[in-house]
């Protein structure tokens, strides 16, 4: 009896679940087809702009029906927080009201965006509009225009986006980052007006360095003292943590003694580091931290959260690390404590002059640029649109949302944001309210400012880490393009070098490989191709200098 | 199939037909899934076979034959992948692979029926956490002053960080796979086990078997024929250790002992361009070994066992 | 039998259940220290290292923050649709594959069985694979796009098909002689004499939706279509602050609190742990109804 009856439901369920699939299949099939169906046409869009200039639309009004634009951009962390879609952020609502164009979102997930754009492209089912890291595309956004993937903006620019096209040639900088080598336009790009360039440097207990009487070390030999102090008299077990990226891909430290950790350039010719002698000076100072006990010996090992537990627990008091990520994090968890944490300059050079190497974004940001795809039945209208964020009105609304709402201008005319995002109702953080209410809280096509964080600590790393951030320019490689050829003989050399680099500065800091070994070391490198990667490094900056 | 039996083919496919059309039926449905899910987009496989250009496509790309075969095999670092992979999974084999079975044989022989459910849906708990909290433990447990380590110095072993030291790393990963993965890999034993005939038990207790005879002589036999699959399609996955968690575990003090052909290829994948092509290739060569394995078992165990895949 | 047990017996008795204790402890760890850390305050768990025996503080603000989260009640409602339509499908398509390959009278069996297998090991990779499922099937952004590409795992196939050589051939004679055909033999006869083997593999596939949340990253582009584990997912990684690299752009993230990340496993998983014991309790009753018939 039993037997039949779980016999006869189970079937019954079986069959009654592939009816249901056969049906849902079928409703389905319609849902994406609307970005993919819309054939080229390009130029068959321009009656909808040409009206959009025409008199009998309200200012600001992009067109007199409404158009739906899909658009791809990956949701910003800050943002995923509190909402689903950049549809339900104000900007896009203002937006839509004012231009009448609706934007369509598609988000992919979070972590896996370079897979997600790869399959967007490798099918080519493709959006109207793409915000990415174009510099990032396989052979360089010139090849996204060739592969048919994006269209050249140059003469949309011209005639439809003044206001974008001024920003991005507002400096010799701006312009070279904002072009290709061809000195075609690709994108609509997120232009860093101010100095928020660094975001992360050197910081410290400066509770601990007070209470020693200490001044805040400027040099490295200081450095050394302020961990030697912090070791003896304040109980840091381990006073100087880190991962392994702190040594190995990091300019901070060895920039000091002229190198950079991996590829940078000196007057226009690139270098990498590892095959300069002073990287082996660099590699026996941290030894000699390790050695001495100065240097967490598990920094190999350490993952964000060892790293937290050891600068909030009193283990460590010195590290290098992010404003907000790092130092903010710490501070408000140890609010209410007896705990401080400063944020110091970068270290002097060996010779006591300005530090050159840092740790900084772009004027133009590398992420974030907006370009228009060969599917986009309104490229002007896109155009407009997106010039919008280049225009006063826009540009605040970009980086603080809506007047009134979350910010409003002081008596000088600068913008200053309300309580709903310093102190937000909802409970969410400044930078979480400021995703769902601006697009200020990543790179976004057009002016990018960054804002004085609420925190007066993490609010002065600004001024303290950016006052030699100029300086980088001169030896850090700019966001420099490489043809498919020199990607492609790059890639196969590139990994094993990486892998190599990365052990080896490990071994040779933990003393696992004597430094007596430095040259076979190099010898390594160059016979994994590393003077290849150079050559094919310095073509693309020759280029990109030529621009 | 004797010469004197032999009809035309055609009247064969015929009495083939009607004597299994239902079975032939059955087939369609299955047949299609895997026509269109994975027959159909092998074509892509050949991608290993040439440099991909997006703007090109797969079929059109241009052809650079066994180039990044070659590239991965001259490579400096072929030796140690091959090396690390084929001990991890060695390593698996000898000791993740037989845990749940003998977790099984124990659970079966626990005399209270409630107190081995208990048990058993709490060993199953550790297979739903997410790999990356696992990971966040591991790092805790093994830290200079983890629980784990602290254990180990008791037992006379010097401090320090497990996962830092290149001499700790495999017994790390293969203890804990054991640790979240033992209780969930007991499933399949177990149901086996329910098939086995209880009358059988009875008539070895009248004999006057103990307990060790009859797990010896009736448990196991009982449950070898799935032992024999588990063991055939786990040597089938010899070239595969997942990327995941070696990811979150090794460091670059560990890549000596942790780096696997996996975690290479996501690495290649980080750095400068998409390597689409260079990685289809690995892929594909780790697919061939692992095919052949499986093909050695099959014909081994069905030689010696009876039992086989097909 | 109890007359029977013997002092070894009794010995092997006592040492088996306090092992099973140690088992029971070492598996339940995980889980306990990630239910305290959901418990603790985001401030004291940061500076914590090492075993969490107990909260850390005490707060609920995880929880409240992680219940108002829409998305994980989204998440629910798809991945239960996932779950439920998937995996029936998942045991149909299985059974009759499985009953296929056991068919020794069966003339393309060997051929099929390699040609399945084969599939195991070698694909065309994850562009192709993406074109045929959003290119031409268009499943791109829909649930069923983690449903059908899926349909029959191969391994599961086996597992069920060596189950399918297990059952006595006189069973299904005896049938075939009352005018059975074969999808009643299947059906009606094989499928319930090995109702712990079904069982197993609807866990399987069942656990296996649950848990899934690579091809929902893949296929998916709206974020109301989210099975719970990409949500989950997604919670995970916006709690790790990023390390410093040397990329050229790199941005600074806010962390958002540690104990969130475990609350959010707590909501995600606790469900399936309450939910199991009353399927355990049915997959017994299945198994006996098996034990009965064999």
């Amino acid at each position: 009896m039993m037997k039949k009856h779980t016999g006869q439901s189970l079937a019954a369920i079986l069959l009654t679940a592939m009816l249901a699939a056969s049906a849902a299949g079928c409703a389905s099939e319609p849902s994406e087809s609307q970005s993919s169906a819309s054939s080229a046409g390009t130029s068959s869009g321009s009656s909808v702009s040409s009206g959009a200039s025409a008199e009998s639309l309200p200012e600001g009004q992009l067109t007199a029906e409404p158009v739906t634009l899909t658009y791809w951009v990956s949701l910003d962390n800050n943002a995923a927080a509190s909402i689903s879609s950049y549809s339900e952020n104000k900007v896009y609502q203002k937006m839509e009201e004012i231009t009448n164009v609706k934007i369509d979102f598609l988000h992919p997930t979070i972590g896996q965006e370079t897979e997600q754009f790869n399959l967007m492209i490798a099918s080519r089912d493709l959006p109207d509009l793409i915000e990415y890291g174009w510099v990032g595309y396989d052979g360089g956004p010139e090849k996204a225009i060739s592969d048919g993937i994006i269209i050249k903006l140059n003469d949309l620019i011209d005639e439809y986006a003044p206001d974008a096209k001024a920003l991005m040639e507002s400096s010799d900088v701006v312009a070279k980052q904002s072009k290709t080598d061809n000195g075609s336009y690709y994108a609509f790009m997120a232009v860093g007006e101010s100095n928020g360039n660094t975001q992360s440097g050197p910081f410290l207990r400066i509770d601990w360095l007070e209470d020693l009487g200490m001044e805040e070390p400027a040099t490295l030999e200081e450095w050394t003292a302020v961990l030697e102090r912090f070791k003896e008299e304040k109980g840091a077990s381990i006073p100087f943590t880190g991962d392994a990226n702190t040594f190995i891909s990091n300019d901070t430290i060895c920039g000091v003694f002229g190198v950079g950790s991996q590829f940078y350039q000196e007057d226009g010719v690139v270098k990498y580091g590892p095959l300069e002698p002073e990287y082996r000076e660099y590699l026996a100072f941290v030894k000699d931290w390790y050695d001495r006990g100065l240097l967490d010996p598990d920094f190999a090992s350490n993952d964000s959260n060892t790293i937290a537990a050891n600068m909030t627990n009193g283990k460590s008091g010195f590290m290098i690390g992010f404003a907000g990520g790092a130092m903010g994090t710490y501070l408000n968890a140890m609010s209410g404590e007896d705990y401080d944490l400063k944020a110091i300059e970068y270290p002097k050079m060996l010779d006591g002059s300005d530090p050159m190497f840092h740790h900084r974004a772009w004027e133009v940001r590398t992420s974030g640029s907006l370009a228009i795809t060969t599917v986009n039945e309104y490229p002007e209208l896109s155009a407009q649109w997106a010039n919008y964020f280049y225009t006063e009105e826009g540009g605040l609304l970009k980086n603080f949302g809506i007047e009134g709402e979350s910010y409003i201008l002081n008596e000088d005319g600068d913008p200053e944001l309300t309580d709903l995002i310093e102190h937000n109702p909802d409970g969410l953080s400044r930078q979480q309210a400021l995703a769902v209410w601006s697009r200020g809280s990543t790179p976004s096509p057009g002016p990018v400012i960054k804002l004085q964080d609420a925190n007066p600590r993490v609010a002065e790393t600004v001024d303290i880490w950016n006052r030699y951030s100029v300086n980088a320019a001169e030896v850090l490689i700019p966001p420099i393009t490489q043809t498919p050829e020199e990607a492609d003989e790059l890639s196969s050399m590139i990994t094993n070098i990486n892998s190599y680099h990365e052990e080896m500065v490990i071994k040779f800091i933990m003393g696992q490989e004597s430094l007596d070994n430095y040259d076979n070391f190099v010898e390594q490198l160059k016979s994994y191709g590393v003077e290849r990667v150079i050559e094919l490094k310095q073509a693309a900056l020759d280029r990109y200098n030529a621009r | 199939m004797t010469a004197g039996s032999k009809k035309s083919l055609w009247q064969r496919v015929r009495r083939e037909l009607s004597a299994n059309r239902y079975v032939y039926l059955m087939a369609l449905p299955v047949v299609i899934y895997y026509i269109i899910f994975c027959y159909a987009p092998m074509y892509g496989a050949q991608i290993a076979f040439k440099r991909f250009d997006v703007a090109k496509g797969i079929m059109g790309s241009d052809w650079v034959g066994l180039r990044y075969f070659a590239e991965f095999i001259n490579g400096p670092y072929f030796f140690r992948l091959m090396r690390n992979t084929l001990l991890i999974s060695f390593y698996e084999l000898i000791f993740a692979f037989p845990a749940p079975i003998l977790l099984a044989l124990l659970l079966n022989e626990l005399r209270s029926e409630k107190f081995k459910r208990t048990v058993q849906t709490i060993i199953y708990l550790p297979h739903f956490i997410s790999i990356v909290i696992i990971c966040g433990m591991i790092h805790d447990f093994v830290s200079r002053d983890g629980v784990i380590t602290d254990l180990l110095v008791l037992l006379g072993m010097e401090r320090t960080n497990l996962l830092g030291d290149p001499a700790f790393f495999r017994s790390v990963y293969i203890i804990s796979g054991i640790w979240q993965g033992v209780g969930w890999g007991t499933i399949i034993y177990l149901s086996a086990l329910t098939g086995i005939d209880p009358q059988q038990y009875e008539a070895a207790i009248v004999d006057g078997a103990n307990r060790f005879h009859q797990i010896w002589y009736i448990t196991l036999p009982g449950i070898a024929p799935t032992i024999t699959t588990m063991f055939i399609l786990q040597l089938g996955k010899v070239m595969s250790v997942g990327f995941e968690k070696i990811i979150l575990l090794y460091n670059p003090n560990t890549y000596e002992v942790a780096d696997v052909i996996s975690t290479y290829v996501y690495r290649m994948g980080l750095s400068e361009g998409t390597q689409f092509s260079a990685t289809t290739a690995i892929g594909l060569f780790s697919s061939a070994i692992n095919f052949l394995l499986i093909l050695t078992a099959n014909q081994v165990t069905r030689k010696l066992s009876h039992t086989s895949l097909w | 039998m109890a007359i029977k047990r013997s002092v070894s017996g009794r010995i092997f008795d006592s040492a088996n259940v306090i092992f099973m204790l140690l088992m029971i402890f070492v598996t339940l760890y995980p889980f306990w220290h990630v239910l305290a850390a959901s418990f603790s305050d985001s401030g004291l768990l940061l500076r914590h290292t090492g075993a969490l025996f107990w909260p850390e503080g005490f707060s609920l603000s995880a929880y409240e923050h992680v219940l108002q989260n829409q998305r994980i009640f989204t998440g629910y409602l798809n991945t239960i649709f996932v779950v439920v339509a998937g995996t029936a499908l998942n045991v149909l398509m299985t059974s009759l594959g499985a009953y296929v390959l056991s068919r020794k009278k069966f003339a393309m069996r060997r051929v099929l069985t390699i040609a399945i297998v084969f599939t195991m090991y070698f694909s065309g990779g994850m562009i192709p694979r993406y074109i045929v499922i959003n290119n031409y099937l268009h499943l791109g952004n829909s649930l069923w796009a983690l449903i059908l590409p899926g349909l029959v795992s191969t391994w599961n196939l086996i597992v069920m098909r060596t189950a399918f050589f297990g059952v006595p051939e006189s069973i299904e004679e005896s049938a075939r002689l009352d005018g059975a055909n074969d999808f009643v033999i299947l059906f009606r006869v094989i499928l319930p004499t090995i109702m712990s083997t079904v069982a197993v593999i609807i866990l399987f596939y069942a656990v296996g939706h649950w848990n899934a949340w690579f091809d929902a990253a893949l296929f998916l582009r709206k974020k109301e279509k989210y099975p719970l584990q990409l949500v989950l997912r997604e919670i995970l990684i916006l709690s790790s602050t990023e390390s410093m690299t040397n990329d050229v752009d790199f941005v600074d993230k806010e962390a958002i609190g540690e104990s969130i990340k475990y609350a959010t496993i707590i909501v995600t998983t606790l469900p399936v742990i309450c939910i199991y014991p009353f399927l355990q309790k049915y997959f017994v009753k299945g198994v006996m109804i098996g034990a009965v018939k064999g």
